[in-house]
């Protein structure tokens, strides 16, 4: 996300109004020129799927803030969800399905028991204190990144507690929303997959249904991604 | 628990997550997600703290409500009174 100022001042320059008063109130340059590039590229990616100009588009938000196309442009057609830490960023294009995306940086200053432990399942937490210490951080993460992008899919933040649903979280085993309350079918709604970036991240997608295909790039350039499409579970360790 | 001690609070955790802000150019109005690049968890951490510290419980649906400093106030002054 640390493109040239040049770049930056393209970028810029497709942003509404709103946009450029967010960025505006960043404190920090570094965080300004990322929430610019995050936001002109969201732009120039939906733009090559709309064929329209990346600055004439425009957006809505539901009350929980998940963004949205505007009607004027499909609306609910394509949809999409972005997520960004650390200086990289993730999007998640579909067509006519609801999806959800996670990126985390996997930070070794958090005591992630003690989060887990307020904040996930008993089932979750069962499953990460069974497993050794040393595989205890990158299931956390896993785990957080897979119930994040599944509250990002729903769009409804965090008015559903993080408890009251269960991902799988054991490295090497298929993402997977196993269960979920108070409505045992939602779990059957979505699917969950991980993601493998570069080492020291963690990010996992949510897609609305089955039977859908994962195709990855790196922008700006059409090429295959350092992003692996292969789901950890496929993945030799 | 005054105001006062509730902005201490709120800026006490806000130094410890990114020390190297001034906190006095920080907007009390603002969500500061919109002001420093924080991740969830620095969401999460600054919940738990004020939970363990003032002693309100805060539900998850909550914490959107707890993200500026004014509104972080304004959610504690509404739980406590």
């Amino acid at each position: 996300m640390d493109e040239p100022p040049p770049q930056i001042d393209s970028f810029l320059h497709t942003l509404a109004a709103d946009e450029r008063t967010r960025a505006q109130r960043f404190y920090f340059q570094t965080d300004r020129e990322r929430f610019i590039t995050a936001h002109g590229v969201l732009r120039a990616i939906l733009g090559l799927y709309l064929n329209r100009e990346p600055k004439c588009l425009s957006f809505c938000y539901s009350s929980h803030g998940k963004p949205a196309l505007a009607w004027e442009y499909g609306g609910d057609a394509i949809r999409f969800n972005m997520s960004h830490s650390q200086g990289v960023a993730l999007y998640a294009v579909t067509r006519g399905r609801e999806i959800g995306i996670d990126l985390e940086f996997i930070r070794c200053d958090l005591e992630v028991e003690q989060i887990a432990e307020r904040f996930f399942s008993p089932r979750e937490i069962a499953t990460l204190r069974a497993l050794p210490v040393y595989l205890r951080r990158h299931a956390f993460f896993l785990c957080w990144t897979c119930k994040e992008a599944y509250i990002k899919a729903r769009g409804e933040g965090l008015s559903i507690p993080l408890d009251q649903f269960d991902v799988s979280l054991i490295p090497g085993e298929p993402e997977a929303l196993l269960s979920t309350q108070p409505d045992a079918d939602e779990a059957l709604r979505w699917s969950l997959r991980g993601l493998t970036l570069a080492s020291g991240y963690s990010a996992a997608l949510a897609v609305e249904g089955r039977g859908w295909t994962l195709a990855c790039w790196q922008w700006p350039r059409p090429l295959r991604s350092t992003v692996d499409p292969v789901p950890r579970s496929e993945i030799k360790r | 628990m005054t105001d006062d001690e509730i902005k201490a609070l709120f800026l006490r955790e806000l130094h410890r997550i990114a020390p190297e802000v001034e906190l006095s150019e920080i907007d009390p109005a603002v969500d500061l997600r919109e002001q420093i690049d924080l991740d969830s968890m620095d969401i999460l951490n600054l919940a738990i703290v004020i939970h363990e510290t003032t002693g309100v419980d805060i539900p998850e649906a909550d914490y959107p409500r707890m993200t500026s400093l004014n509104g972080c106030v304004a959610y504690l002054h509404s739980r406590t009174s």
